[in-house]
């Protein structure tokens, strides 16, 4: 039945309507900046048409929900990539340092010190008694020995530099499975009233995102909107309300592993499941390249160490000792010069009979050719050529991650652009629908003073 | 496309970043003159440089090394030629007291055997610190009266004598010319025209062994009618050369065998020229007995020991000129190695202000159109 109440009926709700719509529009224009919003929506419908004499008659409209404007598959592709761009981010970052290591542009690192090493020893071959040539051999070993030493534990310290990473990581990845968690109970509580609950969501899959630069994680959403998150081999971080921890432990190479925790506290050891975000990057770079440079160091100095042994023991000191090693150790953490040498110079063995002491320099012109001698890489590099490609290779592998980070990270970029177009804020629309709703009120007050008038103009009536 | 402020803002972020890194690459560059400021800037050319500079140090070290085996030879060339010297000195002498009178014999044998002292410095000359002439002997002189005890045994004590001698005594001194050992004619025996070996158990005159080192010796020897015997001195070195590194695999040997320049011998031992000590002794001998034959025969010697060390000085200009060679390659290939370096790593000023000022014209442009996109909304315009 339609009359004067009827109208109020729609007008009241006509008003309700669009102060919902401008209390929508102001809860989108003040989260315009708020990382992982989407912007929500007022869905009106029209009421069921009433009967009237003259057939089914509109009733005015009722606002059914808000719904967030939100792309499901978007979101799951977002997440991938920025799995990957926290992969590549971990990796640049912690090769960045690596480069410095190997950094020779200023001419003061190890090809350097290879080097002056060779020609003190042809300087020793010139004046093979010469009490001077003799001093700076042993600098110029020493001076060779530190560098190896030194990068030696610059690349320890870049390897604990990246546990320290890991272990904060670690810190961050467990207060993000807290906060899922936790907000997989809000949602379920709210989402059981039968409506959306907008914002926890836009919380969560923030929560999501985070967590998956950081480890490569898998995600299901259930029946009652709650979201169960697994990692690695299937170990699971949340299920439900529930969430479970990771944590490290320091292994017996000296690094770290990466352990998660069931509910009876067992430790299962998932280092070498993990396949994604900015975790693995940290564990291939500490596992994998920092492994690499550092074997191939270790191999530079045990060869050289080797060869410059097996021809200082064949020759002859000063004093005619012979057998003598002039290094030992054959690590580039170990490596020293014989403590004997150090205290007694004329221990050199610059001659290669006994007879031939002092003069015969055959032993220390050996030495000296081992410079150009094929000994490295199967027998195809010098030790000097050995030490440059491997300059290069560290190059080569930070030029082709910051690559493909530059690309990742565009990529990522291209998609948050798409996000934004369908989800975001843009202020001007929400301006527009400010106006258009303050109209629509207006005019819905409009009815209501007029619905007004015409009860007053029948009262008058009686 | 829906495009919301919050896209363009970041947009532009992203291309301002861009363009600020591309910036502070190209100051790098500039202020350090190089291209290359990490490996991961040109890996290919960084592993070049580190050769590049490598080949360019140990180039200098083959100019080095060739520079000291030039002064070698330079050095030896001057000794020789005061040797040359002196020999001429003591043969016109020589020549002089072939014929005439007595008188002057005697002291024209003084004056040979200061020349003979001379010669003998002029033997044992030090390149630096080491002994030129002595081979692998370095630290021993080459012609000198010294016996050496090592590992508690004394070397035999070698001389030679100019004349057949039974009363040969020998005097064992340290440093410092204190006698510590005389050894009588009845220990040695009788001396002989020639190179003598005599047996020393290397104590002193009160039996205690001597400590390891260097030892002098004097000799005097008489002959039959008690004139004095001149004696001189034995080769003490061994036949060892000094070696060069000229560069990868190149070597030169300089002989540094004095043999070869005063007292030539066959692998046996013989002697093979003419041995310059033992004519000049033979000599001095020859003087103080007045006998002009003899003088005469070491007069044609001396003719035979000038052409003997003009034949070594000889031999030594091939090795200067491959000396000399080997420099000019290398003073050659070194400004091209540099020159490579430095188109490697260095940075082309001229393009890089170019690329500077050109991405400063796109940052100043982006900037701008950022300000004009960014700044209006529709906020502006109602009312």
């Amino acid at each position: 039945m339609t009359d004067i109440y009827n109208v109020m009926n729609i007008a009241g709700k006509a008003l309700m309507n669009q102060q919902k719509a401008i209390n929508v529009t102001g809860n989108n224009i003040a989260n315009v900046n708020t990382p992982g919003y989407s912007r929500q929506k007022l869905i009106v419908e029209t009421s069921t048409p009433l009967q009237s004499g003259i057939g089914p008659m509109g009733d005015g409209a009722e606002a059914v929900r808000i719904e967030r404007v939100y792309d499901r598959f978007l979101g799951v592709q977002i997440n991938a990539e920025t799995e990957a761009l926290g992969q590549w981010e971990a990796q640049k970052d912690a090769l960045a340092f690596i480069e410095a290591i190997f950094d020779e542009s200023g001419d003061f690192g190890l090809s350097r010190s290879l080097n002056e090493f060779w020609t003190a020893w042809q300087d020793l071959s010139n004046n093979p008694s010469g009490y001077n040539q003799r001093v700076i051999v042993k600098a110029k070993s020493e001076v060779l020995v530190d560098t190896f030493h030194r990068m030696f534990s610059d690349l320890q310290n870049a390897s604990q530099g990246i546990d320290a990473d890991i272990e904060g990581a670690i810190e961050e990845i467990n207060l993000l499975t807290r906060e899922i968690a936790d907000l997989n109970q809000k949602i379920m509580e709210t989402e059981s009233t039968g409506y959306s609950a907008n914002d926890y969501r836009d919380k969560r899959d923030l929560a999501i995102k985070e967590l998956s630069k950081m480890i490569d994680v898998n995600t299901f959403e259930d029946a009652s909107g709650r979201v169960s998150v697994s990692v690695a081999n299937g170990q699971t971080l949340v299920e439900g309300n529930t969430h479970w921890s990771l944590s490290t432990q320091m292994n017996v190479s000296g690094t770290r592993d990466v352990l998660w925790f069931d509910s009876a506290g067992n430790s299962v050891d998932i280092t070498s499941d993990i396949s994604g975000g900015k975790m693995k990057g940290w564990l291939e770079v500490r596992d994998v390249d920092i492994a690499n440079y550092l074997g191939k160091l270790n191999d530079l100095v045990q060869t050289l160490a080797n060869e410059i042994n097996t021809l200082h023991s064949t020759g002859f000191g000063l004093d005619g000792s012979t057998g003598l090693d002039f290094f030992i150790g054959s690590t580039a953490a170990d490596i020293q010069i014989d403590s004997a040498i150090v205290n007694n110079l004329d221990l050199i063995a610059a001659a290669s009979t006994s007879v031939g002491v002092p003069g015969d320099n055959t032993n220390a012109i050996r030495i000296a050719d081992l410079q150009h001698a094929l000994m490295m890489n199967g027998n195809s590099s010098t030790f000097e050529g050995y030490y440059q490609s491997l300059v290069s290779e560290v190059g080569r592998k930070v030029q082709t991650t910051d690559a493909s980070y530059d690309h990742q990270y565009e990529m990522v970029a291209q998609l948050e652009n798409r996000r934004q177009s369908i989800s975001g804020v843009s202020l001007d629309e929400e301006m527009m629908n400010l106006v258009k709703f303050q109209h629509a009120y207006d005019s819905a007050a409009k009815l209501i003073a007029t619905a007004d008038e015409m009860m007053q103009t029948v009262l008058n009536m009686i | 496309m829906r495009v919301t402020t919050n896209t363009m803002t970041d947009t532009l972020v992203r291309y301002l970043a861009m363009q600020n890194s591309q910036l502070f690459k190209l100051q790098q560059n500039i202020s350090s003159q190089k291209r290359i400021n990490k490996p991961s800037d040109d890996p290919v050319g960084m592993g070049k440089i580190l050769n590049y500079r490598n080949n360019i140090a140990t180039v200098d070290q083959y100019l080095d090394n060739i520079e000291q085996a030039k002064s070698r030879i330079e050095f030896s060339e001057m000794t020789l030629d005061m040797v040359d010297e002196t020999l001429d000195v003591i043969r016109a002498i020589s020549k002089t007291e072939a014929t005439g009178t007595t008188t002057s014999r005697n002291i024209a044998a003084d004056q040979v055997k200061d020349l003979y002292n001379q010669v003998v410095d002029l033997a044992n000359s030090k390149f630096g610190q080491n002994f030129m002439f002595s081979g692998y002997q370095t630290d021993t002189p080459a012609y000198s009266h010294t016996v050496e005890i090592s590992g508690g045994t004394a070397d035999t004590i070698n001389f030679g004598l100019s004349a057949d001698s039974s009363n040969v005594t020998l005097k064992i001194q340290d440093n410092n010319g204190n006698v510590l050992r005389t050894l009588a004619p009845a220990d040695i025996g009788p001396g002989s025209d020639g190179i003598n070996n005599v047996v020393w158990d290397g104590r002193d005159d009160g039996g205690n062994l001597l400590a390891d080192g260097l030892y002098i010796f004097t000799v005097e020897a008489f002959n039959a009618s008690n004139d004095p015997v001149a004696d001189y001195a034995v080769y003490n070195g061994d036949d060892g050369s000094v070696t060069y590194i000229l560069g990868e695999g190149t070597r030169l040997s300089l002989d540094a065998d004095g043999r070869n320049i005063f007292s030539p011998e066959n692998p046996d031992g013989t002697p093979a020229g003419i041995n310059i000590f033992e004519v000049l002794a033979d000599l001095i001998y020859a003087l103080e007995n007045d006998d002009t034959s003899a003088i005469a025969d070491q007069t044609k010697l001396l003719d035979r020991a000038h052409t003997q060390i003009s034949e070594i000085r000889a031999a030594n200009s091939p090795r200067m000129y491959q000396l000399e060679t080997t420099e000019e390659f290398w003073s050659n290939y070194k400004p091209k190695l540099q020159e490579l370096l430095a188109k490697t790593e260095e940075v082309d000023l001229n393009e890089a202000v170019m690329q500077l000022k050109n991405i400063e014209l796109a940052y100043q442009t982006t900037l701008a159109t950022a300000a004009r996109i960014i700044q209006p909304s529709l906020l502006n315009f109602l009312k």
